[in-house]
């Protein structure tokens, strides 16, 4: 690589070779502390259109010089720099360019400037997984912040977000921010057409079905609107009554039936069943509701779906971001673009940004009265301090590895292949599955991590793990376990339907741990759930022998034993006649 | 490829306020009953003068998600920093927040400690007064004529050649310029032609050759190779001219020099090309409407009466301005006198005495013929009192009211009382019953019952009434 690495200091040098401040010019924009600092081209360079004209696309392209020496694939960059109250927008809104509406989002945005009239702190970037990937900027960062946060967020993140393969799998960077588009002006018009508190139900709806919107480990390849789009314009046309009989699970009539024949005991095995997207499920197959509100609840299930692995990748996805901005900035340091005394600033703020307090650790601060008061600053891991420790440590393992990390990675410690190890480690693993793999012994030590086991009906922890040769396989898993969202978030399931009788829909909730539904929320979303799909709907909590534990129904007054008797009766009848 | 925009020049995109105001219509409830209480409790006068902040709690604002419940259930969090425990060890609980944690996205949307409770939503005074007089109706809102026509407003009239940069109508300015600059190069192109054809005929005369393929119906391919011919072969004949030839050679150049000026292409805009929009002012009607306020200030109308005088007055006031464009206010206080006073001498002045009620409405008389003639004007007038009245001045009093009211539009007769027969009301439900259009009266005995009689006098009857405008964001 040492070869490779002179080239591109080469290529560096001689572009800014074509600069009246040559090599100083970052560390003049430094201490002028503007980022607007002048460029001036040499006289005889004055006419070449390829070199960049402002600081900051010069900073972008050096950037890019160094980043494409280490191999990484990016999606084109939209680097926008905006003001604080713009920033306060994008933040209201995730970053996105587009606000859906509804007013949840209203209250986000005010939520936003009450909080920042109080405490005016913003983040220094935001950057969102779209091609082009935007990035957002503040105004007023230092010239090596902007370095820092371009570095960090258009190359880090933006290289997992086109590698991931979370991302790939379940995101489509090209159509996000066109989807979103259509679906603003597709709710503004359905509220002129159908009235807003209509659509306003339908949405409500949807904010309540809130992590039951997704396909949980693989988004089907058919999972475009636009053919239920073409279906929609002919019936507005023909001005049909929404009204569809429920079909069966996906299933078609004839296919039924052979069914039935085939197996004239027991009941059919659906296809669609044991879907765990039951937002999707119930816009495919709810019977009264008009074409319009699916349409928004398939556009609502996309939009969960693209930040989705957002939820799953947060400690790899910051930590990589780190190291890449880390490698980069070093990489300045080293060429001598940037001054030591940047570089320092450089290092204080990076400090700062992956410190993790420790479980316990309090800080001393000044209540408003004066006085001296200390509060715990433990907020749990910081994702940032962890991703980047486990990368640093793949570095270490790969070139100078002690006998126990050849005894945990036997895969590639010294193998000397540090930069391809991480970005597999990144590119090829959500949180849950790369702190499996890759947190080694030092990294626990380091963070003396410890595990507490949380028995609700114990007065106190008990300690399950430590930092020692007994612990760090329990300690690992266990720390894997934190970061897998999909253990965390109840695991519901569409299970049946009463399609001959009173078409109650059954949810079924695989109950972990003994860890059962909030009874008070519950029926609050069953409520909802009634209201659009037209008919009861119950949720059975089922535990790992498939023992019915509890269950929830939308009304109370719903004899749920009655209706699973009738249907079973009606099903034995129409097999009968067959 | 990297693009760098700089966005700051740009207005934030106000891409919220849609939905701040999805949240508003969702709120109303919330909103109209922080208004109405806030109305209660502080002085109208200055109240919401430059908007009203209201305070909605986040738990009306949230949507139900499932999540994995608290109570039951084995967890197992890892933390940083272990000092002393070891396997097996056990540690107290800490007390109320769930000591961190993983924090999972169930549990994020539990309240966090020290969360702000409320978001909080602003309303402009024009927002307020829509709420505060929602579904409030003014009777009789504008008679025939009850108008003037001191304002006017400006309306497109036509085009002109002069006139402000501001108005220039630049579609049909570049239209003129355009049109013109075809016109003059069409013209001009003919007559270079025919000059050409002049000079063409004349060197031909003198030299061996000529063009073969002259078509004068191509103007622009023609002129450009006459335009050849002669400079090639003009010089080699140059000295063969006669003299009444060359004359005429000369002045078809003169010629020619003048039209390709004239055909070329100007950058100068002139005056005749310029179209201004022009403007004209017409007048306008202007709604207009003066109201009385009266009030007792006797010994018997203490402080918190006259608080309570005044918050009706207050409220009616804006009711007011919020119909007509133009309010006239007069202040009218009595004891056994009548006289017209500015408004901080009207609410804070101290005057005690006896009571004559029939001098304030003969004082107003006076000011209806002096000042405000009913045919132009819409009169409205306000009492507020304690009911107290001498016997004998009550028999004037209504015959005085017979006389004004046909005048006017609305009599509004609070008694600051508690309830108990004053010797007031029951003159003035006789002269109810006969004015049952125009005379209102109700009873205050506190603060609070303002909204409830400000709603009395202005219910909704039905009769077609110009429609006050709501905000978007109200439901109907």
């Amino acid at each position: 690589m040492s070869e490779e690495k002179k080239n591109y200091k080469e290529q560096i040098a001689e572009l800014l070779s074509h600069y009246e401040d040559g090599e100083q010019i970052f560390i003049n924009a430094y201490k002028a502390k503007n980022w607007k600092y002048p460029v001036n081209l040499k006289e005889e360079s004055k006419g070449d259109p390829s070199l960049p004209r402002t600081w900051i696309d010069l900073s972008v392209k050096v950037i890019s010089i160094i980043v494409s020496e280490y191999g990484l694939d990016c999606y084109d960059n939209e680097i926008q720099i905006i003001t604080a109250e713009q920033m306060n927008e994008a933040l209201a809104n995730v970053g996105l360019p587009v606000s859906i509406p509804h007013w949840e989002n209203g209250v986000k945005s005010l939520a936003q400037k009450r909080e920042y009239e109080e405490n005016p702190h913003l983040p220094f970037e935001i950057v969102i997984n779209s091609n082009p990937s935007i990035a957002y900027l503040m105004e007023d960062n230092p010239p090596w912040m902007q370095q820092l946060v371009i570095a960090h967020a258009c190359y880090g993140h933006n290289a997992f977000f086109k590698n991931n393969y979370m991302f790939k799998d379940h995101t489509d960077a090209n159509t996000i921010i066109d989807d979103l588009i259509r679906f603003r002006d597709f709710i503004y018009e359905c509220e002129t057409k159908y009235g807003w508190q209509e659509v306003e139900t339908v949405m409500d709806f949807c904010s309540a079905m809130r992590f039951m919107d997704v396909y949980r480990d693989i988004r089907p390849k058919q999972y475009q609107t636009t053919e239920e789009q073409k279906t929609l314009k002919q019936e507005r046309v023909q001005d049909k009554i929404f009204e569809k009989p429920i079909k069966k699970f996906g299933i078609s009539k004839s296919e039924l039936n052979s069914e039935f024949n085939e197996s004239a005991q027991g009941r059919p095995e659906y296809a669609h069943r044991d879907n765990e997207n039951v937002l999707m499920f119930i816009a495919d197959n709810a019977p009264h509701v008009p074409n319009w509100a699916r349409e928004i609840m398939r556009m609502r299930s996309k939009i969960s779906q693209y930040f989705w692995p957002q939820m799953h990748t947060k400690v790899f996805n910051e930590g990589f971001a780190s190291y890449t901005h880390y490698l980069i900035m070093t990489d300045l340091h080293e060429m001598k673009l940037m001054d030591d005394g940047t570089y320092l600033q450089f290092t204080k703020s990076h400090g700062g940004v992956l410190y993790q307090p420790e479980f316990d650790e309090t800080r001393k601060f000044r209540a408003p009265d004066g006085s001296i008061k200390e509060r715990p600053i433990y907020n749990g891991i910081n994702p940032y301090a962890l991703g980047f420790a486990i990368f640093d440590d793949i570095k270490r393992i790969s070139m100078e590895p002690t006998a126990e990390d050849k005894k945990w990675f036997p895969e590639f410690a010294g193998n000397g292949k540090w930069w391809e190890n991480i970005k597999y480690a990144a590119f090829h693993h959500n949180d849950h599955e790369g702190i499996t793999q890759y947190l080694s012994p030092k990294v626990m030590r380091d963070f003396k991590f410890f595990a507490t086991i949380d028995d609700k009906s114990e007065q106190s922890y008990e300690i399950g793990a430590i930092h020692d040769r007994d612990g760090y396989e329990n300690l690992r898993r266990a720390l894997a376990k934190d970061n897998k969202i999909t253990d965390m978030l109840p695991e519901i399931r569409v299970h049946d339907c009463h399609e001959r009788t009173d078409r109650a829909l059954i949810l079924r909730h695989y109950v972990r741990n003994g860890k059962v539904l909030d009874d008070v929320v519950t029926p609050d979303v069953l409520m909802y759930m009634h209201q659009l799909w037209g008919h009861p709907v119950v949720i059975e909590s089922v535990d790992e022998d498939g023992e019915i534990l509890d269950v929830i129904t939308s009304s109370r007054d719903y004899d749920y034993e009655r209706s699973c008797m009738e249907e079973d009766v009606s099903h034995y009848f129409s097999v009968l006649k067959m | 490829m990297t693009k760098v925009i700089d966005r700051r020049q740009e207005r934030p995109s106000g891409r919220h306020l849609d939905n701040e105001d999805r949240v508003k219509r969702r709120q109303s409830d919330v909103i109209r009953d922080h208004i109405r209480k806030q109305v209660n409790n502080s002085s109208i006068k200055t109240f919401g003068k430059d908007g009203v902040v209201v305070p909605i709690p986040k738990r009306n604002m949230r949507l139900p998600v499932i999540h994995h419940g608290n109570k039951e259930g084995v967890d197992s969090v890892v933390r940083p920093g272990n000092k002393k425990f070891n396997t097996g060890d056990m540690f107290p609980k800490p007390r109320g927040g769930g000591g961190g944690g993983g924090g999972g996205p169930g549990e994020a949307s539990n309240d966090g400690e020290g969360e702000d409770p409320y978001v909080y939503v602003k309303l402009s005074i024009k927002e307020v007064l829509s709420i505060l007089f929602e579904g409030a109706e003014l009777p009789n809102l504008s008679k025939e004529g009850g108008w003037s026509l001191t304002n006017t407003e400006s309306v497109p009239d036509g085009f002109a050649t002069k006139g402000p940069q501001s108005r220039m109508d630049l579609s049909r300015t570049f239209a003129n310029k355009k049109g013109e600059e075809m016109v003059r190069g069409r013209v001009a192109e003919k007559n270079i032609l025919r000059a050409l054809m002049v000079q063409y005929g004349l060197v031909k005369g003198y030299a061996n050759e000529e063009i073969s393929d002259l078509d004068i119906y191509k103007p622009v391919n023609q002129i450009s190779m006459i335009e050849n011919y002669l400079a090639r072969v003009r010089p080699t004949v140059e000295g063969k001219f006669s003299p009444v030839d060359k004359d005429l050679l000369e002045k078809y150049d003169i010629k020619l020099k003048a039209l390709n000026k004239l055909g070329s292409v100007s950058d100068v805009w002139r005056e005749e090309q310029m179209n201004f929009r022009r403007e004209r002012e017409r007048p306008v009607p202007v709604r207009q409407a003066v109201m009385f306020c009266i009030m007792d200030v006797s010994g018997s109308m203490d402080e918190q009466r006259k608080e309570i005088a005044k918050s009706f007055l207050g409220l009616l006031n804006a009711f007011l301005e919020t119909k007509y464009e133009k309010l006239d206010v007069v202040f009218i206080r009595h004891t056994t006198i009548a006289d017209e006073v500015d408004e901080d001498t009207f609410f804070y002045d101290r005057k005690t005495g006896g009571t004559l009620v029939s001098t304030a409405i003969q004082k107003m008389k006076e000011i209806i013929a002096e000042r405000y003639n009913p045919s132009v004007w819409n009169i409205y007038a306000a009492q507020a009192s304690d009911g107290d009245n001498w016997d004998e001045d009550n028999n004037r009093c209504l015959q005085l009211l017979d006389e004004e009211l046909p005048l006017m539009q609305g009599y509004f007769y609070v008694e600051v009382a508690e309830n108990s027969e004053s010797n007031l009301w029951g003159p003035y439900e006789q002269c109810m019953k006969r004015h049952a259009d125009k005379f209102f009266m109700a009873r205050a005995s506190s603060p609070a019952d303002i909204i409830p009689v400000f709603s009395h006098f202005f219910k909704k009857t039905g009769a077609p009434v110009a429609k006050m405008e709501m905000p978007a964001w109200m439901p109907n």
